[in-house]
């Protein structure tokens, strides 16, 4: 290998490390000398302080139960969009998966709009914020305090996460040859439902569901702005790590917030690592599915099933969700028009206003307008765009060759060494996302700006987070595309003269032009929603972004009637520019495009 | 003495949109009997094949098997077996588990008793101590034979093949046609073979119905 080649292969490697790792070391060294504890030690320390108590316990039971759910609830609507011909089914799947990318904060107050007093769900007498009605004699009947904050959070992390098992099990189903289920039919071991069921099926979808489940596991685990609004009086790992994470890299004052920082951590590591090493195995017995797949250029005929009992339940299944999954969004819009009104001494109504769009530019908290922080956060987008999708590119590129190399390789080391730098580097990409983004702002806070404290300083500072984050979401996203390159394109082009660079440039690079539109849309996406990390690291300020400075709006006392509806107005714009690149994922998302982001 | 008749198809029709495939089509299969069909691509062969195991539904006509009308019988009781174009063995079970699906359970025949069954039929197809092999590792004679043998065990009282030996070289197709044939006439059962290689047709069938495109 020449030696520009090699240090593109190393280069990112050793940058991307260092950018995950060397703050994550730093962090952690810095928590252990403050708590005076091991991180194991720590873990026990989480129940001795008033908002620790139960937290562990709630994280693992609400993660549980939002990942069950969610799986209940997507398969229905995956074997659907994958088996039936609908009319407009590409835009229901669009639709269906979108809430993934949207900021975790539009989801937060699109459900807090949903669940308050001037929501929708309130005159039907489903009180889930305060927990009046039926809500409240649940909670008198059963002793379980607060049902209505886990229920509100429970559907938000299903909302969130609905596009995991979508996205998981489509592609099997749809790309699976339809001799393969003919074949099981005309047999005894299939001659029923449910023999079809366990012969066929479960084999088949099993590590897609699991998958889908681990992730969703995951990410309900170390959701953040969702548990902060939605549950208020509980605490999951991740809000316990973020909300103590301000003190707890100061000696001797920061040593309780210390500990409890440093045992959360632990555990999310350690719960983390078990279940990403469970993904992996998975992902390697979903290799044994493979063989199902339609062959290239067969295609699946899809049958118009006519209107029956089952195809009338579908649709009412499918109306529910397509509600469900629209509801906190049009929620959102609708509340930045609302204000509330003082009527006589004690009361107070909801009017119709356009004073929340009027006061984006004017109504200010710590000396930052909802404008300034827009442009902030497109400031932040746009430096993750600039380092995330080359870097991403790169990693994608020396991830496919690697694997190319060791297929080649003449001696067992090469091979293997070739093998594992890939499965290496990809394991190192995807680490951020695995690990929270609460967890990679401590790192950067914790460890980098008590190192040096000067860094604080660099507008740009904060964007290191949003580039951790945004890459994996890149890599997976040119990955596939590069794999499905056919490499006779570049071997023509070498023949015909060009050199490396200039096939980059003139051939592989406008090959995957389609790829890289939606690596960049997603990246932006990612950027602009991005809470947790930025959230720890910046806290409130003049350079805070628009997620965050939502959050703040929602923190500041209620006497000023114009926060809520101009907060909901600032969400809006969030959540239309994150529309807007949505669409642009989708519109230049490769046909069959499924497993991945 | 004449022969018992077990497959009538009676002026069946099938189109797709304005495309004409199927027009008044009649067949009669005697039992025991190979017959191979023989035609053209898009003459409606497989398209036959698909009507016959119910995977897709006749416009109008009859299609009776032993006498009785097929019409309102899904695919999976109409005791019909097919060897399909691509391979259909199953990629999470390995050659033993492929062949049990195939064998019923409700002839109170235990669990030994149906990995015997299934020792057995794969020593009359020449495939003996193949039980444990991985279906991935098979080559694709050796796929066919247990995809055969996977449809024989479920003891079809019909067995239809769409092109099974399309993708095979010539010697081993040649090979496997006859030994299919004769595994066929030992166990007499009735097949339809379709194909559109004449010499294919002449060495596996008793009788050759041509078919051309409407």
């Amino acid at each position: 290998m020449r030696k520009g080649a090699l240090l593109l292969h190393v280069a990112p490697t050793l940058l991307f490390s260092f950018l995950v790792f060397f703050p994550l070391y730093l962090g952690f060294t810095r928590l252990i000398t403050v708590a005076e504890l091991s991180p194991f030690a720590a873990i026990w320390q989480i129940d001795s302080r008033p908002s620790g108590i139960g937290a562990i316990t709630f994280t693992f039971i609400e993660a549980s139960i939002s990942t069950i759910l969610t799986i209940l609830l997507g398969i229905p609507i995956a074997w659907t969009l994958a088996r039936d011909n609908w009319p407009g089914r590409i835009y229901l799947r669009a639709i269906f998966t979108m809430p993934f990318v949207m900021p975790s904060i539009i989801a937060a107050v699109g459900f807090l709009a949903l669940i308050g007093t001037d929501g929708p769900l309130y005159p039907l007498g489903i009180d889930l914020r305060q927990q009046s009605g039926i809500i409240g004699k649940i909670s008198d009947a059963t002793g379980w305090e607060n049902p209505g904050h886990f229920i509100a959070l429970i559907a938000a992390h299903i909302w969130f996460n609905l596009a995991l098992t979508i996205r998981f099990l489509e592609p099997p189903l749809s790309n699976l040859n339809p001799n393969i289920e003919e074949s099981i039919k005309l047999l005894p071991g299939g001659n029923n439902i449910f023999s079809r069921m366990k012969n066929l099926w479960l084999p088949l979808l099993s590590p897609n569901i699991a998958a889908a489940s681990v992730m969703t596991f995951i990410f309900s685990f170390t959701s953040f702005a969702l548990v902060r609004w939605l549950t208020p009086s509980s605490f999951t790992l991740e809000r316990l790590m973020a909300e103590h994470g301000g003190a707890a890299g100061i000696p001797d004052y920061g040593m309780g917030d210390a500990q409890i920082v440093l045992g959360s951590a632990t555990i999310q590591l350690i719960t983390i690592m078990i279940s990403l090493i469970l993904l992996n195995w998975l992902q390697k017995r979903n290799g044994a599915a493979m063989p199902f797949a339609l062959s290239k250029g067969q295609k699946r005929q899809i049958p118009y099933r006519e209107m029956s009992f089952a195809s009338i339940l579908k649709t009412f299944y499918f109306i529910s969700i397509l509600i469900f999954v629209l509801a906190p969004l049009i929620a959102v819009f609708r509340s930045s028009f609302r204000m509330r009104v003082r009527t006589g001494d004690v009361g107070f109504t909801q009017q119709w206003t356009l004073e929340g769009w009027s006061s984006l530019s004017t109504l200010s908290w710590n000396q930052t307008t909802i404008t300034e922080a827009l442009f902030n956060s497109l400031g932040y987008a746009a430096l993750t765009l600039l380092i995330a999708v080359p870097l991403g590119i790169i990693f994608a590129n020396n991830i496919h060759l690697s694997d190319e190399i060791a297929k080649i390789a003449k001696t067992r080391r090469k091979r293997l060494f070739w093998k594992y730098w890939a499965r290496g580097n990809d394991f190192l990409v995807m680490f951020p996302l695995a690990i929270s983004a609460v967890l990679i702002g401590l790192g950067v806070s914790l460890g980098l700006l008590n190192t040096w404290p000067s860094l604080s300083q660099r507008w740009w500072f904060p964007a290191i987070g949003h580039i951790l984050i945004a890459t994996p979401f890149v890599v997976r996203s040119i990955l596939p595309a590069i794999r499905s390159l056919n490499p006779d394109y570049s071997k023509a082009a070498a023949l015909l003269g060009l050199g490396p660079i200039e096939r980059m440039f003139k051939i592989t690079l406008p090959l995957l032009s389609g790829p890289i539109v939606v690596a960049s849309s997603l990246a932006l996406a990612i950027s602009l929603g991005e809470f947790g990390a930025t959230w720890v690291v910046l806290r409130n300020g003049a350079s805070s972004t628009l997620p965050v400075h939502i959050d703040s709006l929602f923190s500041k006392p209620g006497f000023d009637p114009l926060v809520t509806p101009t907060a909901m107005a600032g969400a809006s714009v969030l959540m239309a520019i994150t529309l807007i690149l949505y669409v642009m994922v989708e519109k230049y998302r490769p046909d069959g495009a499924g497993g991945e982001f | 003495m004449s022969k018992k008749v077990i497959l009538e198809i009676e002026n069946i029709r099938k189109s797709y949109l304005d495309n004409n495939v199927l027009n008044d089509y009649c067949l009669k299969v005697d039992e025991g009997e190979i017959i191979a069909l023989l035609g053209p691509s898009g003459c409606g062969k497989t398209t036959l094949l698909r009507c016959l195991c119910g995977f897709e539904e006749i416009d109008s006509g009859h299609i009776k098997l032993t006498g009785k009308d097929c019409a309102n019988i899904p695919p999976e009781s109409r005791n019909i077996g097919m060897v399909f174009q691509s391979n259909t063995l199953f990629p999470h079970k390995n050659v033993q588990g492929n062949l049990l699906l195939g064998i019923s359970k409700n002839k109170n025949n235990t669990t030994n008793e149906r990995i015997e069954l299934a020792s057995n039929i794969l020593g009359e197809i020449g495939l003996d101590g193949f039980e444990k092999r991985n279906v991935a590792s098979l080559s694709g004679g050796e796929a066919r034979r247990v995809e055969l043998a996977r449809t024989l065990l479920s003891e079809p009282k019909i067995i239809l093949l769409d092109e099974p030996f399309s993708a095979l070289n010539k010697d081993l197709k040649n090979k496997l046609i006859r030994d299919t044939r004769d595994l066929l006439k030992i166990k007499n059962i009735t097949a339809i073979l379709v194909t559109h290689d004449l010499e294919e047709a002449e060495l596996f069938a008793d009788r050759i119905v041509h078919m051309s495109k409407q």
